[in-house]
């Protein structure tokens, strides 16, 4: 029973941490908290959801839902972090605030408010492993989040691209400076990370066979809680954080009331940042120096 | 010429920071440009590498280049060390060199790396630590270092001497005489007016952002008066600045 419940925590973690780590690139990189996350992650859901119900094949229902989501958050970039130069900081902020209202209320008007059946080809394919249920698309789904953001710390750490990404987030003046193409790989960064959260809500179907417009919301405050978890702007802290506050989400539903999810959650995380204000990987040095 | 910049003007809002100002730099040589503090000279470098508005016109290698992005002018062979350094603190020595090439995608920028390291073995032995670790000096010469990496044909230098110890001063400019020598074009802002002097073949005189004097350093460094005047008797400086 624990192990299962362990599995299944494990297996949302994954999602949350698609999330946590969509956030944490454009923190991390652009020093900017885009609030549409939680629509474009909702966007990879409904319209995989819509095509597959159209009957598209799956990878074109996967492929037409990553687009979806890639044009959304560019065309969240164009409206909202270009602006960011000139204007007070806080506008961008409640401009990709309103994106998210927008795109939501978009499905809401096509969708309806009722949270709509997924038609996943894989549906419920599992194994049993002894007294374990071990579903594969939740398996599938899970290892894939951890290529994903393995992917994502290579791609940050070891290539030209990820020099540049670094340098920007450092002092984009000098970044320029040096013949990097800012504003080119600004885009780049809203690209990766609004096919994280798309890629995020199709697993999200996959898994749990129901789609809604609102379905964002609540696994990006995971999501983001993950993040300030882990430690800001560190993409393996925000897979850490993401999987532990998943366990504890599921383990809470499991033995204690499922009504109290968010208070453990929450409080846990409450406690954790009083003790830890940098997060669990953020930087060592400085939380020394605070203590 | 090889960049020869006419009429140019920088403004930040109501503020006029370089208001007509001509100059050139001939192929392989050194220019200066002097000034005291506020006369306009980053602002002068910042907008021949493109990284602020301007007007005016500013050619390189024949091309008019006013309209380029900094990277097209990067990859056209302009690069800058600007004031104060600015290495990137987070990046490894290493990277900031790899910085230094972003605009290239020949096979030479491993062999040109090696060259750095021969150059400045000590950013050989700390190739993999973050920048933040080496000191003020050594950080002008990744700082430099890290312009080279882009292969330019003109390089500026935006007071490559300030806040060096005596011995370090005395080192860049050993390595500005070389890298000249080598080939390289320099448009060179330095408050040090005597060593700029020493080591440019032209300067130029800024005032509240205008130019106020071009000639050959020879004849600069003969004009007392105009030393007294423009640079506040600076002609007299010692040769270091900073702590």
């Amino acid at each position: 029973m624990f192990a299962q419940q362990l599995m299944n925590g494990l297996m949302l973690g994954g999602i949350y941490a698609l999330v946590a780590v969509s956030f944490t690139l454009t923190i991390g990189i652009l020093n900017f908290l885009n609030f549409s996350i939680p629509a474009l992650f909702m966007l990879g859901g409904v319209v995989s959801c819509a095509l597959l119900a159209a009957g598209v094949p799956a990878v074109g229902a996967a492929a037409g839902a990553l687009a979806a989501t890639g044009l959304a958050s560019l065309l969240v970039e164009r409206c909202t972090f270009r602006w960011l130069s000139t204007s007070d900081p806080h506008i961008p902020l409640v401009s990709s605030l309103g994106f998210l209202i927008f795109f939501e209320n978009l499905v809401l008007v096509y969708f309806g408010s009722d949270a709509v059946g997924y038609p996943s080809p894989f549906a419920r394919a599992s194994v049993k492993v002894s007294d374990l249920t071990v579903s594969l698309p939740q398996t599938g789904g899970f290892l894939l989040a951890l290529v994903l953001v393995a992917l994502c710390y290579v791609l940050l750490k070891y290539t030209k691209l990820g020099r540049g990404l670094r340098s920007i987030a450092e002092s984009p003046a000098i970044a320029e400076m040096l013949g990097v193409k800012v504003g080119w790989t600004v885009s780049s960064v809203y690209l990766v990370s609004g096919l994280l959260a798309g890629i995020g809500g199709i697993l999200f179907g996959i898994s749990y066979l129901q789609v809604s417009w609102d379905m964002g919301s609540e696994v990006a405050l995971k999501g983001v809680s993950a993040m300030v978890l882990g430690g800001m702007g560190n993409v393996w802290g925000a897979v850490l954080g993401a999987l532990i506050i998943a366990v504890i989400e599921v383990m809470t539903i499991a033995y204690l009331n499922s009504e109290a999810v968010n208070v453990f959650v929450y409080g846990l995380l409450l406690v954790i940042i009083a003790f830890c204000p940098r997060g669990l990987l953020g930087d060592r040095v400085k939380m020394a120096e605070r203590m | 010429m090889l960049l020869e910049v006419a009429n140019l003007c920088v403004s930040y809002g109501a503020v006029t920071a370089v208001s007509g100002v001509s100059l050139g730099v001939r192929e392989g040589s050194i220019a200066t440009v002097l000034g005291a503090n506020g006369a306009g000279k980053s602002s002068l470098l910042r907008a021949i590498m493109g990284l602020t508005p301007a007007t005016g016109e500013v050619r390189f290698a024949g091309e008019a280049i006013s309209r380029w992005p900094a990277a097209r002018r990067v990859a056209a062979g302009i690069a800058m060390v600007p004031e104060g350094r600015r290495i990137l603190v987070s990046l490894t020595v290493e990277e900031n060199l790899l910085m230094g090439a972003y605009p290239r995608h020949d096979r030479q920028i491993a062999a040109d790396l090696d060259n750095i390291y021969d150059l400045f073995p000590n950013l050989a032995r700390r190739r993999h630590a973050p920048g933040s670790v080496l000191s003020g000096g050594e950080q002008q010469m990744l700082a430099i270092g890290r312009a080279m990496m882009a292969r330019p044909k003109l390089l500026l230098m935006d007071e490559p001497s300030l806040g060096l110890s005596p011995l370090f001063v005395r080192e860049v400019f050993q390595l500005i005489r070389r890298m000249n020598a080598d080939g390289l074009s320099i448009l060179l802002v330095e408050q040090n007016t005597r060593l700029a002097l020493q080591t440019a073949a032209d300067g130029y005189v800024l005032r509240l952002g205008a130019c106020v004097a071009a000639a050959d350093t020879a004849t600069l460094a003969r004009s007392d008066d105009l030393m007294h005047a423009y640079l506040g008797g600076a002609h007299a400086a010692p040769t270091v600045h900073g702590p």
